[in-house]
């Protein structure tokens, strides 16, 4: 056999892309929701057409009905249509992009630089249920609801794989496959890294009391995030904690930009949706994220009026919906996902399972200082809520809210879950969800400081 | 999932079998085996960081480029033993990465392509190597209805750990029409 090459063939999925894109796109025309704007319309619109394409596979009636949420979702976006001239290539959007393009390059190059060769446990097996769907389109989801097939872990929702296999053009070998899976989870940074430098824009004007967010701050809390070991660890691997991270990012940004008063929300809403569905279509972790983000918008926003019931109800709806329906097609078809079924609460495990996270989020090594940090910064929103705006309220409470999740999933799982745990092996997986949701955090809240510094000073000239 | 993972007196995955098994799982080995003065002195380092960042947060001046500096540094000075396993110790460290997955790609090409020859259809696998068990996964991802199954797949408990990066080293040998992979003599 050949010495392996240390670069994976992400040319491959460039055809594949282009598909989804062009489909996405199409799929905007129908709908109405603006993903088309800057540079950023190609990941919205290969990752709308993806999630689209995906909802058919499972079964025509889920896509029917996600159809249904996103004409509620366009009912909830409201606001006069933007003139076409206007969204499309806009100056201030890719103004924004450009600021992150250098991070963008530099993390998708090393994504892309390492051995075309799965080398992590999981990996293999999430590209073993990749491979299956090289016999022919379909054949991963009939083998995945045959009890008698095998296919482990059973009963997993399916976006995962089925993505690394549709972006290798149905590959069966381990090192095109590998390809699909980075393309998937460059699709998913660069989904994270639009929604982020569309949200440290925030809405069409800083409340008083605030500047615009600098750039500056938008990189240095980048860079903050980036100093965590384990980042580097799942960008080059292909499990899908990473990814299923980005896109909860991605939800909390857009959603919160709907919050800051975007006069119009049709691109955070319609991306907000697309996240929502590749989150539960990924993993069953993924319907957690998006009920906790939307329950932390419920929090930051509690009066709100009809048009944002509506986007939430299309943000909740259309992940449950995927989740549902794959829940239902499961059971129909007698398989049982034993990994993730709520058993009898182990409330006597709480401490030692405190303990082990406790251990674990407090492992420099693996971590840097990014938990205490994100911990901190937690605190500093919840203290001094007025000292920022609605996003970075949001991403605090969603932050706090996924991580409870996460955590009550290892009480009410079942033992199985617990004892992955304790053998080390499941909750640095789960903290690596909260890596993206942290950098939001980060990123929103110092950029409020920042903002605020700004406008301090502004209003300091001109008093003098 | 890898139920088990290495023994707490080692640290960083730094061959081919430890990174298989608990690569992803952690940067340099659970929580417990790094030094109680290394833990003890980063923590503290972490926690100091994290006060600095609520309070640059929360203060009234907000926070300039040269502040941000500062956290950003002290977050890259705690994170330094993580970066340095990364690209020193580990078995996919850039220097190590060529001859790791050299040392995964010959194993699984040799399974891929017995378990292909008899089309899936293998009659018995022996597998005592714990770090074999995804790569048989991979190659044998579901369980396909077969006519006659026939062949065998031995793994022994060293196969991946003996194996070596070479591309002329084969870990595995068809003897009797059985692969038999690794029993390092």
């Amino acid at each position: 056999m050949r010495p392996y090459a240390l670069m994976v063939a992400i040319w491959l999925a460039l055809a594949p892309a282009l598909v989804f894109a062009a489909l996405g796109a199409g799929l905007e025309r129908l709908s109405g929701l603006g993903l088309a704007a800057g540079w950023g319309r190609w990941p919205r619109w290969t990752a709308c057409g993806l999630t689209a394409v995906f909802a058919a596979y499972m079964h025509p009636a889920i896509a029917l009905l996600v159809a249904g949420l996103v004409f509620a979702a366009r009912r909830g976006a409201g606001g006069p249509t933007t003139p076409r001239a206007l969204v499309v290539g806009s100056r201030d959007t890719d103004g924004k992009w450009s600021a992150l393009v250098p991070v963008a390059i530099a993390l998708a190059a090393v994504a892309v630089l390492r051995p075309a060769v799965p080398m992590y446990w999981d990996t293999f097996v999430w590209l073993g249920k990749a491979r299956i769907e090289s016999e022919g389109l379909g054949a991963l989801r009939t083998a995945a609801i045959d009890p008698t097939a095998d296919v482990i872990p059973h009963g997993y929702p399916l976006l995962w794989p089925l993505a690394a296999s549709w972006f290798s053009m149905f590959a069966k070998d381990a090192a095109s496959l590998v390809a699909g899976a980075a393309a998937t989870t460059l699709l998913a940074l660069l989904l994270f890294l639009d929604a982020a430098a569309d949200a440290f824009e925030g809405g069409e004007r800083p409340p008083s009391g605030f500047d615009r967010r600098p750039r500056w701050a938008l990189g240095g809390a980048m860079a903050l995030l980036l100093v965590t070991p384990m980042f580097w660890v799942h960008l080059r691997s292909a499990y899908a904690d990473l990814p299923v991270g980005l896109l909860a990012a991605t939800c909390t940004l857009r959603l919160g930009r709907c919050l800051e008063g975007a006069e119009d929300v049709r691109r955070d809403l319609g991306a907000a949706v697309v996240a929502a569905m590749a989150l539960a279509g990924t993993k069953d972790e993924g319907i957690g994220h998006v009920v906790a983000i939307v329950l932390a918008a419920v929090a930051v926003q509690p009066k709100a009026g009809r048009r944002e019931a509506l986007q939430w109800l299309a943000v909740l709806g259309s992940a449950a919906v995927v989740f549902l329906g794959w829940r239902a097609l499961l059971q129909a078809h007698h398989v049982l996902n034993t990994d993730h079924e709520l058993s009898t609460p182990a409330f006597e495990a709480f401490g030692s399972i405190g303990q082990i996270v406790a251990a674990s989020a407090g492992d420099t090594r693996t971590w840097g200082a990014l938990w205490p940090v994100a911990g901190a910064a937690v605190v500093a929103v919840l203290a001094r809520r007025a000292s920022f705006r609605p996003a970075t309220r949001l991403a605090a409470f969603a932050l706090l809210g996924e991580a409870t999740l996460l955590g009550s999933a290892l009480i009410l799982g079942p033992d199985r879950v617990r004892a992955f745990a304790f053998a080390g092996t499941l909750v640095n997986r789960l903290l690596v969800q909260l890596v993206p949701p942290t950098g939001a955090l980060l990123l929103l809240g110092l950029g409020d400081a920042a903002s605020r510094a700004a406008a301090r000073r502004l209003s300091d000239a001109q008093s003098s | 999932m890898a139920l088990m993972r290495d023994a707490p007196a080692q640290s960083c995955p730094s061959t081919a079998e430890r990174l298989v098994i608990g690569g992803a799982n952690d940067v340099c080995g659970p929580p417990g085996t790094a030094a109680p003065a290394f833990r003890a002195g980063t923590l503290v380092l972490a926690a100091s960081l994290a006060i600095a960042v609520a309070l640059t947060m929360t203060r009234r001046s907000g926070v300039s480029r040269a502040g941000l500096g500062v956290l950003l540094l002290g977050a890259a000075v705690v994170a330094a033993p993580g970066a340095r396993a990364l690209l020193v110790d580990r078995a996919d460290a850039p220097l190590r990465a060529g001859a790791t997955a050299s040392t995964v790609a010959n194993l699984l090409g040799d399974l891929d392509g017995y378990v292909s020859e008899h089309h899936g259809c293998v009659a018995e696998i022996h597998d005592d190597c714990l770090a074999c068990q995804p790569l048989l996964r991979f190659v044998v991802p579901r369980r396909v209805a077969c006519a006659r199954r026939d062949g065998r797949i031995d793994l022994a408990a060293d196969t991946l750990a003996s194996a070596l990066p070479s591309p002329a080293s084969r870990p595995c040998a068809v003897e009797q029409g059985a692969l038999e992979c690794g029993h390092t003599p």
